[in-house]
């Protein structure tokens, strides 16, 4: 199965949102959707699962669009965990609800999961720690089989150890099951180690699409010390995205032979390769300078 | 149906309480009605109206027969007069009693349409408040789907047991009244009443289900709601007043014939039935169309704010213009003017609501 989401577009308040927003989704494959506040990936998943009437474009699961197969939602999970109608029930309640509108969802497995993790099974939602709610959303988006789960800032709230938990439910979803997911999270750490691929979206528009296993062969985080400080053709190269006296931090997508033989022959005082980070990449594609403190 | 099943789980528990209480309302009548209606009426069973019935009731065949003008409350068709008002001795209530038990049943519909009003509104709005739509608008059900089960669930149930409370008074009356004392006329059991009553309330119902899809703010539907069915009185009155203005002795009288004309008339209950059938169809296509950004806002749909504010002007502004009371002498000036400043303060209180300026509310922020 694979999901397509095709030159969206969503203009609220005469303000376009989103614009041309195309992205694939296959099948047992994670994908990470990375933007600044407000970029509008709430409003992506939103639009993508018919909350939102979207302005154009389409969003296809096996090439059937949803607008005219609807049935195929039920394979496509999202909830905005902060504008959530089930907090007004208990995990016991909403299971039947889900189960009606998700036809493969095991209730008994659910509720098993719920129990494993000292969720109370009959106490509302709304009465459960930040934690406890954000558990219990990926149990239940997992319960409900959907072939694609849309999970927008799953860890924000988690301490630790039910992040870990979180996480390793995720994999083992994956895993298991095939499932894909689709991952926004403003802590990139954690989405670091989760997702395949990174689509990053900037100024309405999808500005990047990366496979972070290539990404990792093509990309070079480099600290470098010059004597005359960063020449110019450097600095033009990759991003600048630390400046510590002489000392240099830069990220260069494109890391080709070419231009490390330049960098060789401009005779760094100093060079070392530095482990890159999805954060890197949001810093190099997200980041103004102006936002940024680069002199520390 | 599954979105049957998933719309039952979500307002059984109301359903089930609305419910009890019309057809609990209707079973209460029905009781204090009929134990009332035999303490009252020991006429019935004395042994001087058992004797002159058979006799009575012959000389009103013979009447009938001959199609002499009969005067009904002197004789019996089937029966007593239990709807009836009996103002006048009839034949077999104690003389100058006072029974209109019709009226009775007429005020416990008014009741439960008011309890059954108030209920949906609230589990409309709670579906927006608490974001329940939102759920309905990603789920594998059309949107179509979603409001035409709504409007069968919170509508159709209560209106059926609406009927079929009517049907339990009915039928519990003519199994206890005694056949030969009982008599089903036009006043107690108006099927043309039943039917408009039906029609305007479930008319009332549509239009409270298509506000729920306008108006996002959970008491801001209500609201709008009830000032407008408040104002139908004097909508019809502006309207009627407008059409025979020339004409002051017909004027007095016409609202009141237009009343009972949508009220109590075939041809006035269909209109009911029209209208309910064509706000119903345009709460489903509303809701179709809606795209929920906005779904905590006043008006949902940000294209209809202008046109609503402006309807809200202009309906205002005739119903107060042509109700009050804009003479020359000093006294009509100033209820003209009272009449004026609250038409102002309506409209700037909903150009408030609907358009929710932020430099008004600075001010507010400020002092908080």
């Amino acid at each position: 199965m694979k999901l397509i989401v095709n030159e969206l577009k969503k203009v609220i308040n005469h303000r376009t949102i989103i614009e041309d927003v195309s992205f694939t989704v296959n099948h047992g494959e994670i994908v990470g959707v990375i933007g600044r506040n407000g970029v509008g990936k709430t409003t992506l998943f939103k639009a993508m699962t018919g909350i939102y009437l979207t302005d154009n474009g389409r969003v296809l699961i096996d090439n059937q669009d949803l607008t005219e197969d609807i049935a195929l939602k039920q394979e496509l999970f999202f909830v905005d965990p902060l504008n959530n109608f089930y907090i007004h029930y208990t995990p016991m309640e909403i299971a039947k609800m889900y189960a009606i509108t998700y036809p493969k969802m095991d209730v008994d497995q659910f509720l098993t999961e719920i129990t494993d993790h000292n969720l109370p099974l009959n106490q509302k939602v709304k009465y459960f720690s930040k934690g406890m709610q954000g558990l219990f959303n990926v149990l239940l988006a997992l319960a409900t089989q959907a072939q694609f789960v849309i999970l927008d800032e799953p860890f924000d709230g988690l301490d630790v150890l039910v992040r870990e938990n979180v996480k390793r439910l995720l994999i083992n979803a994956v895993q298991s099951k095939e499932i894909s997911l689709i991952i926004s999270s403003h802590n990139l750490a954690e989405l670091d180690t989760l997702v395949d691929r990174a689509i990053i979206l900037k100024d309405t528009k999808v500005v990047g699409e990366y496979s972070l296993e290539n990404l990792r062969e093509t990309a070079r985080k480099i600290q470098l010390v010059f004597k005359d400080g960063l020449p110019d053709e450097i600095k033009q190269a990759g991003t600048l995205v630390e400046a510590r006296g002489r000392v240099y931090v830069m990220i260069f997508e494109n890391y080709t032979r070419q231009l490390d033989e330049k960098i060789a022959n401009l005779a760094p005082l100093l060079y070392e390769e530095l482990p890159l980070s999805l954060e890197d990449l949001f810093r190099t594609q997200l980041v103004n300078e102006n936002d940024y403190i680069l002199e520390k | 149906m599954t979105i049957n099943k998933l719309l039952w789980r979500r307002y059984r528990k109301a359903l089930a309480v609305l419910m009890a209480i019309i057809l609990g309302s209707f079973v209460f009548l029905t009781v204090s009605q009929l134990n009332s209606w035999q303490q009252a009426n020991t006429y019935m069973h004395s042994q001087e109206f058992k004797s002159s019935y058979p006799e009575m009731l012959k000389s009103y065949e013979t009447a009938k027969q001959s199609k002499h003008n009969i005067a009904v409350d002197k004789y019996v068709e089937r029966g007593s007069n239990f709807w009836l008002e009996d103002g006048v001795p009839h034949s077999f209530s104690a003389p100058n009693r006072i029974r209109d038990n019709s009226y009775g049943q007429s005020a416990t519909f008014v009741f439960v349409s008011f309890v059954t009003m108030l209920v949906i509104t609230l589990l409309l709005a709670d579906d927006t408040a608490q974001n329940f739509n939102l759920f309905l608008a990603s789920s594998r059900f059309s949107r179509a789907k979603v409001m035409l089960t709504k409007i069968k669930l919170l509508i159709g149930l209560p209106m059926l047991a609406m009927l079929v409370g009517e049907g339990i008074y009915y039928l519990i009356t003519y199994v206890t009244v005694p056949a030969k004392y009982y008599n089903i006329n036009q006043q107690g059991l108006s099927f043309v009443e039943l039917f408009t009553s039906l029609t305007w309330l479930g008319a009332g119902l549509m239009f409270l289900s298509l506000t729920s899809v306008l108006i996002g703010k959970k008491f801001g539907s209500a609201i709008m709601s009830s000032l407008f069915f408040l104002s139908i009185p004097s909508l019809i009155n502006a309207l009627t007043l407008r059409s025979l203005q020339y004409d002051p002795d017909q004027s007095a009288k016409a609202p009141e014939k237009v009343f009972n004309w949508l009220g109590n008339t075939i041809p006035g209950g269909c209109v009911g039935l029209v209208i309910a059938i064509i706000l119903a169809a345009l709460a489903i296509k509303a809701f179709s169309k809606l795209s929920l950004e906005r779904n905590d806002k006043f008006v949902m749909f940000a294209k209809l704010r202008w046109p609503l504010w402006l309807l809200i002007v202009f309906y205002t502004g005739f119903v107060f213009y042509t109700n009050g009371n804009f003479g020359t002498s000093s006294t009509d000036m100033f209820s003209g003017l009272i009449l004026l400043i609250i038409w102002l303060a309506l409209i700037i209180t909903m150009y408030y609501f609907i358009f929710a300026p932020q430099s008004w509310r600075h001010p507010f922020k400020s002092i908080s």
